[in-house]
């Protein structure tokens, strides 16, 4: 073709957004368009949250929440006004999903927000955040791994819990020490979509990668999953779908044809889930406390009110937590801190407040009303009215793609459509027994629930655990 | 980083951005309309949300837009505003 019959197009200055930025699609609460903010490791500091609050109210009705891989997130975006926001953004130094997920192919999967512990370095001195930094700088962008098969979620922690539900990511890196060397051990292949093979929870690599492999070894993973994966549609692009297929021995010798010879780790450590809730001291004797959010959900004055309490209070850095909580750190008037928190926020008692979580299903458009985190709203009110309050976690998703997380909690609902009285309602499917730090998958309790019915399932569930005699989870097992 | 106009014939261009994701195809789609003038506009996309808010976008704006669906992408062509 000759040059007369093509006209190029320069991007001039939008080419430095692209692969870096892009908007998600919404069809729910009359918003297009949702904009998820990566905030590596979790952590802000309060000048940033002061412009994201800003960014909220001038494009995204003032509204926020707080997703469960600590990212801040904006409905109602106007995609006219995209690169207004994205300009922002790039200045703040953030970048966010690239929601490649719509196409109907499997291709443009991206590396998502490394989950991080958010009390890192804080309670102890193994701080993890820096590997995720570094990773989110190198993927962020890198035309290298912009069209993964699909998506990609990578976790870390190092703080003796699973605090960041490392077993459902497709790579969960677990701090361990060995011989007085710090290292992670890693969980593969975790995930609790739809998608083949079906929900997964992380299978353990039985290697030490020491700190200084961290980066090649997580690079090379993900290199195995974007050249590996199945492109052949997207029901079969997660990477848990070739761990599946192959088996850990074969990743671990694709792994070590690439970065060399892995020394073995055997045993996991046992591990049990914390939402780092309430407030505790902290390794340089300050003090955190965690701030519980229901479903994540704040707004921009909230946001602007947590940035003030943290530079009055503490150390002008916030941590968004995995179960959709914001934590204060280096507070050193605790009291003081509270008291004013308590002015300005409702404080719930109780750990089921601090544990549970619920997808934006209202936004996402997959649910009618009672959406996902309205469900979560109402349990938890039934938990503290039966007193149960510090004993329940409850994951809410709004549909079967299990955003929500519902199948690794004691009490996990997933949303569907049913049919009552020749009308299409919201139902959900109640699921009894998981727990995500012994990678244990829940059952299937009750099927296509009103939300009434779920109310009155929970109810019943409890009443009958209180005078069992047992433990939870014993009561639960045993259903 | 540039893109591609392609002529089809004196009055139509082709702008084939597949593989951008939401919200690229849209605006690549103003920078081109800027570019062609009168001229009518067939922009493809396989990205479903751009499918969706192209249309609804540029006919706020005055523009004619129709959709054709082929095979695992979507033509739109957006003829000159009112
Ligand atoms: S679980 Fe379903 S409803 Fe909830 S955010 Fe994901 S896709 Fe939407």
């Amino acid at each position: 073709m000759s040059e007369l019959e093509e006209i190029t197009l320069n991007l001039g200055e939008i080419s430095k957004f692209m692969w870096r930025y892009s908007l998600g699609r919404d069809s729910g609460m009359e918003s297009l368009h949702f904009l998820r903010i990566k905030i590596p490791a979790g952590r802000i500091k309060v000048e940033e949250l002061f412009e994201i609050a800003e960014i909220s109210k001038e494009y995204g009705r003032g509204y926020a929440e707080i997703t469960d891989r600590q990212d801040i997130q904006l409905h109602w975006i106007d995609s006219n006004r995209a690169l207004e926001i994205f300009e922002k953004l790039y200045r703040l130094g953030y970048t966010t999903d690239l929601c490649g997920q719509a196409f109907s192919s499997a291709c443009h999967g991206d590396v998502r927000n490394i989950a991080v512990c958010p009390l890192s370095g804080k309670i102890n001195d193994f701080d993890v955040a820096e590997h995720a930094i570094k990773l989110t700088e190198f993927f962020s962008g890198n035309p290298d791994f912009i069209d993964l098969p699909k998506k990609f979620k990578i976790a870390f922690t190092a703080c003796g819990t699973d605090c960041v539900r490392a077993g459902i990511n497709d790579l969960g890196m677990i701090g361990v020490e060995r011989d007085g060397e710090r290292g992670f051990t890693p969980l593969i292949g975790g995930g609790i979509g739809a998608t083949y093979p079906g929900p997964s929870l992380g299978k353990h690599m039985p290697v030490f990668v020491p700190e200084e492999r961290v980066f090649e070894f997580v690079k090379a993973v993900v290199e195995i999953h974007r050249d590996y994966s199945s492109r052949e549609s997207k029901a079969k692009a997660r990477f848990k779908h070739l761990v599946a297929s192959w088996g850990v021995e074969k990743i671990r010798e694709t792994v070590e044809d690439k970065i060399g010879e892995l020394e073995d780790f055997e045993g996991l450590p046992p591990l049990k889930f914390s939402a780092h809730k309430s407030s505790g001291k902290q390794i340089n004797g300050l003090h955190y406390l965690t701030l519980p959010l229901i479903g994540g959900i704040l707004d921009a004055e909230k946001l602007e009110k947590i940035a003030e309490l943290s530079e009055k209070y503490g150390s002008g850095e916030i941590r968004l937590t995995t179960t959709q909580n914001v934590i204060f750190v280096d507070v050193e008037d605790l009291n003081a801190l509270k008291s004013e928190l308590e002015r300005h926020f409702k404080i719930y008692d109780g750990d089921a407040f601090y544990n549970s979580i619920g997808c934006a299903s209202n936004f996402c458009g997959k649910t009618k009303d009672v959406h996902a985190k309205d469900m979560l709203r109402r349990l938890l009110e039934v938990a503290g009215e039966l007193g149960v309050e510090n004993e329940v976690l409850i994951y809410v998703s709004g549909c079967h793609n299990a955003c929500g997380c519902h199948h690794v909690a004691p009490f996990g609902l997933a949303g569907k459509l049913i049919r009552r009285d020749g009308e299409i309602i919201q139902g959900y499917d109640f699921y009894i027994g998981g727990d995500i730090a012994k990678l244990k998958m829940g059952k299937l309790y009750r099927e296509s629930l009103t939300s009434d019915e779920v109310v009155e399932v929970f109810r019943e569930i409890v009443m009958r655990y209180k005078s069992s005699g047992k433990s939870l989870k014993e009561f639960l097992e045993g259903l | 980083m540039e893109l591609k106009l392609k002529k089809l014939d004196d009055n139509r261009y082709e702008l084939d951005v597949r593989g951008n994701v939401c919200p690229f195809p849209q605006i690549f789609t103003e920078l081109a309309l800027k570019e062609v003038g009168d001229a009518i506009l067939e922009v493809i996309t396989d990205n479903p949300p751009s499918a969706r808010d192209i249309p609804v976008v540029f006919e706020k704006k005055g523009y004619r837009v129709e959709k054709k669906k082929e095979e695992n992408y979507w033509r739109l062509i957006i003829s000159g505003s009112d």
